[in-house]
């Protein structure tokens, strides 16, 4: 094969991937899938239908490696999608947005992992990341159907902090996600970061930007659960009578959350790596290097902190329907990347199709159906006419024929 | 000799039409079973002719010869091979469901059941016909019912339909003739049987470059081929349910039939000069085709754009000519053939129903009708290639035959999915789901007996969809003969 069509072939398949593993710029369709029932966004929008994508990228790893430009792509879209994902879930007011944001930006780490050569840590992630994203959509869901609301500031009003079981288990598939030792996030992001900054330098402080993303957005989701108070504001009062919460709904939670804060152990030294090694008997894991470790619990804490200043005090809490700043509404209109989609489907190809329509009605119909039998028509005509039945008109057209006939035989043999 | 069975399929449904003319016109059931009857006949016979069929030989099988005008070498000859024994199905499907589903036609059931029935032979008669002359008999026969079938039976600009439909067709009519008394002329011609014509003519390389366009646009017309496809979208709209499934179901795979049995077979030099030209155009179909339907409000003209588009799949694995486009093309007449009787035999059912098939006057029918909206939504995702369903096998061997023979138009074919997918989500979302216009809220759902066709046509599409193997056994020998003609001289 040569190394174009290596190059192609890579980068078809990844477009593909890149669909299904919403990545930028095919992710705007996964937020939007949020409005399904809760159950098939935690088992299908983040741990398995999404992870097929991923999956592909692992599984065919060795066509992707083939070529070196295929690799960089594949480790660039990763990035964007990552910091994009994560930046925009830091706006959001919607649980199971949130949710669905840093979803895409989990899924950009793992593509990551594979752009930075390593298939077997994206593979870990995306276990370790099904279980805690799954059970945190549990928990958004087990909310949604307690208060009857998506919205964060509703259920924090209506006492989201009484429900412990579902709040602590919230906590665990939070922890996890943001990386804090000893959650299963931890490992196999870690492990990920690891990759990505032996690859470039470059790529590494875009991931640590992504994890301090994302240890803001847990945190902010967190802290409105539990702190914000808005008083005195009826918008924010539930129109709906809680439902209690029964074993069925609690129980899942928490068998999730065991395995949230497990798996990661699969991938770690104390287990000798057996996770790992099971995807890739010849794994390689990285040696643990602590000071990488003290930047990355730093940078953690960082996003924590900040989290926990804006929302510290219940009192204080931000209007979240006061206006916002440019930046804020950049991401809360997602990059404008609907409004480019609305723009490419709706204006563009649709306007072809309408042109094509009309095309249709003018050139194959009326061109070529309506004027043919328009033209048999006027030929008939003309013919008809021909046999009006008047002699004299006959005669004359005789008579004129005969005369051209006789003036062609007569001079016409002269020239 | 043996039992001429070919022959007993092609004169039973003569024998259901005079069966039909001599009952009485007001005894309409005993009319209906009557025709049912046929059917199952057909059905019956056809199977029982798949079951002797000898899938290791590329030959005609099952021939038959009587001596007609010998003198003009025109014989009463009948055969079938891998390609026609599946249009046979075909046909034996769709006109079982197509009498069915026309149980509801109150008005002058005798006529137009006859009509159906003098219809269907001249589909039969072509698909078995090996003698060329008695081929355009039949191809004519096929066609004019179909404008008694709309002007009587129709709605929505019926006159204007029929008359460009029979009209468009017969100027395709006229190619072929003039094709098939061209081929009589040549020297060492003198016959119209097609195989004697095959092996006898070696027809001049320039000459193939004319008869070829001759035959691919005179069958084209009727195969929906771009930009000669205008009369198809109207004339499934204005035509009454069952005429609309026979009508797009087989009646467009004649064309296709045509194209492969005459065109490529004789002609296979013009063929491949002509194959770039030809595959542009399918191109065209496919994506043409599916672009106008995004913009349509009546399901019929949605449906109706969808099949010119469909079709471009088949004229495409045709141009290919290679064997994986034309077994693919041969796999998507038969699947577009069972998905289109689907859609026209469930839009039809709403359309009697709610009296309206404007997708903004619709909406939300799948709480009134979930059943018949199911079915819908069935043919629906075979139309945009769902894994599973036999037009998924089809468009994958299509596009196979296609990348490899034409690397570009093969890749931009597969847009055309897209939008097949787009326009097909859209009209299911307008019509079966969404609010629920309370105009249709008296809508019952389609009883057990209106079901059954209708469930038929779905079980086929997804024994073949899940089952293709078995399709591509019957059709494999006949298309490997069919693509070594065309193959040998391609490298040189």
């Amino acid at each position: 094969m040569s190394p174009e069509a290596a190059t192609l072939i890579g980068l078809l398949l990844f477009m593909g991937v890149m669909g299904k593993s919403a990545q930028f710029p095919f992710h705007v369709w996964l937020p939007d899938a949020m409005e399904g029932p809760t159950p098939v966004s935690a088992l299908i929008h983040s741990a398995t239908m999404v992870a097929a994508g991923v999956f592909l990228l692992a599984r065919l790893f060795e066509v992707f490696a083939l070529s070196a430009t295929v690799l960089a792509v594949i480790l660039f879209i990763g990035t964007l999608t990552s910091l994009m994902a994560a930046a925009m879930a830091m706006v959001q007011r919607d649980i199971k947005r949130v949710l669905a944001y840093s979803t895409v930006s989990q899924l950009g780490m793992m593509v990551m992992a594979v752009g930075a050569g390593s298939a077997v840590f994206a593979l870990f992630h995306l276990v370790t990341h099904a279980f805690f994203k799954s059970m945190l959509f549990l928990c958004a869901g087990a909310l949604i159907h307690h208060f009857g609301t998506n919205d964060l500031y509703v259920m924090a009003r209506a006492g989201a902090r009484k429900e412990r079981v579902v709040l602590w288990c919230l906590a665990i598939g939070l922890l996890s996600l943001c990386g804090i030792p000893p959650f299963s996030g931890f490992f196999s992001k870690d492990a990920i970061l690891h990759q990505v900054l032996h690859q470039s330098i470059l790529y590494g402080i875009a991931g640590y930007a992504i994890t301090f993303m994302t240890a803001y957005y847990s945190f902010r989701l967190f802290f409105i659960l539990t702190r914000s108070a808005i008083k005195d504001r009826p918008e924010y009062t539930a129109h709906h009578q809680p439902v209690s919460l029964g074993l069925c709904e609690k129980l899942p939670l928490v068998l999730l959350a065991g395995l949230s804060v497990l798996a990661g152990f699969g991938g770690s030294p104390a287990m000798d790596d057996a996770l790992l090694k099971f995807f890739d008997p010849h794994v390689h894991a990285a040696a643990a290097s602590p000071p990488l470790l003290i930047v990355t619990l730093n940078v953690i804490a960082l996003g924590a902190i900040a989290a926990f200043w804006r929302y510290r005090d219940p009192a204080r809490t931000p209007d979240p329907s006061a206006p916002r700043s440019a930046g804020v509404r950049v991401l809360e209109r997602k990059f404008f990347m609907d409004d480019a989609y609305d723009f490419g489907v709706k204006t563009v190809v649709l306007g072809i199709a309408a042109a094509l329509k009309t095309f249709d009605t003018l050139i194959p119909n009326r061109l070529m159906v309506d004027q043919t039998s328009c033209a048999t028509r006027t030929l008939g005509r003309w013919f008809s006419r021909m046999q009006s039945g008047f002699i004299q008109r006959y005669l004359w057209i005789a008579f004129a024929a005969s005369a051209g006939l006789a003036g062609w035989l007569f001079f016409g043999r002269g020239f | 000799m043996p039992f001429p069975i070919l022959s007993s399929i092609l004169l039973t449904p003569v024998a259901g039409l005079l069966a039909v003319l001599s009952i009485p016109g007001e005894r309409k059931d005993l009319i209906r079973r009557a025709s049912l009857i046929t059917a199952s006949l057909l059905l019956a016979q056809t199977l029982f002719l798949l079951m002797r069929f000898d899938v290791r030989s590329g030959a005609m099988q099952f021939t038959e010869r009587i001596p007609w005008l010998p003198a003009m070498g025109i014989d009463y000859a009948l055969g079938v091979d891998g390609l026609s024994i599946t249009m046979v199905l075909l046909t034996s499907i769709v006109i079982f469901c197509g009498v069915i589903t026309s149980w509801t036609i109150e008005v002058r059931p005798k006529a137009f059941y006859a009509n159906l029935l003098c219809l269907v032979t001249g589909v039969y008669g072509v698909f078995l016909s090996t003698n060329l002359f008695f081929f355009f008999l039949f191809y004519e026969l096929a066609v004019l019912p179909m404008y008694l079938l709309i002007l009587l039976w129709g709605s929505t600009r019926k006159e204007h339909a029929s008359m460009k439909l029979t009209l468009y067709l017969l100027l395709g009519s006229t190619l072929i003739f003039a094709g098939f008394l061209a081929l009589y002329a040549m020297p060492h011609g003198g016959t119209f049987d097609l195989l004697a014509l095959q092996s006898r003519l070696v027809i001049d390389p320039s000459v193939q470059r004319l008869l070829y366009p001759m035959f691919f646009f005179g069958f084209g017309v009727l195969a929906g081929c771009f930009p000669f496809h205008v009369w198809s979208p109207e004339g499934h709209v204005a035509a009454p349910t069952a005429a609309s499934m026979l009508h797009a179901g087989v009646l467009m795979k004649l064309g296709a039939f045509g194209i492969l049995r005459v065109a490529v077979f004789l002609c296979p030099q013009g063929a491949r000069d002509w194959a770039l030209i030809t595959a542009s155009l399918a191109l065209c179909n496919i994506l043409y085709g599916a672009m106008v339907a995004t913009q349509q409000k009546d399901l019929k003209f949605m449906i109706g754009f969808s099949s010119v588009s469909h079709m471009g799949i088949v004229l495409l694995g045709i141009s290919c000519l290679n064997e994986a486009g034309i077994n693919g093309a041969i796999f998507q007449m038969f699947s577009h053939g069972i998905m289109t009787a689907l859609f026209f035999a469930c839009v039809g059912y709403v359309y009697d129903n709610c009296h309206t098939r404007q997708m903004d006057e619709l909406g939300g029918l799948s709480r009134r009708a979930p059943v018949i909206s199911a079915l819908f939504i069935t043919a629906g995702l075979v139309g945009l290639g769902l894994p599973g369903f036999s037009g998924f096998i089809a468009e994958v061997w299509v596009t196979i035959g296609a990348v490899s023979a034409y690397p570009a138009i093969g890749i931009a074919s597969i847009l055309g999915l897209l939008i097949t997918a787009y326009y097909i989500l859209a009209a299911m979302q307008k019509t079966f789901y969404g609010p629920a216009n309370p105009r249709h809220d008296h809508l019952t759902d389609v009883g057990a007996w209106q079901l059954f066709p209708r469930a038929v046509l779905v079980c086929t599409l997804l024994f073949f969809g899940l089952f293709p193997g078995i399709f591509f056994n019957w059709i494999g020998a006949s298309t490997r003969l069919l693509a070594a003609g065309v193959l040998p001289v391609l490298g040189s």
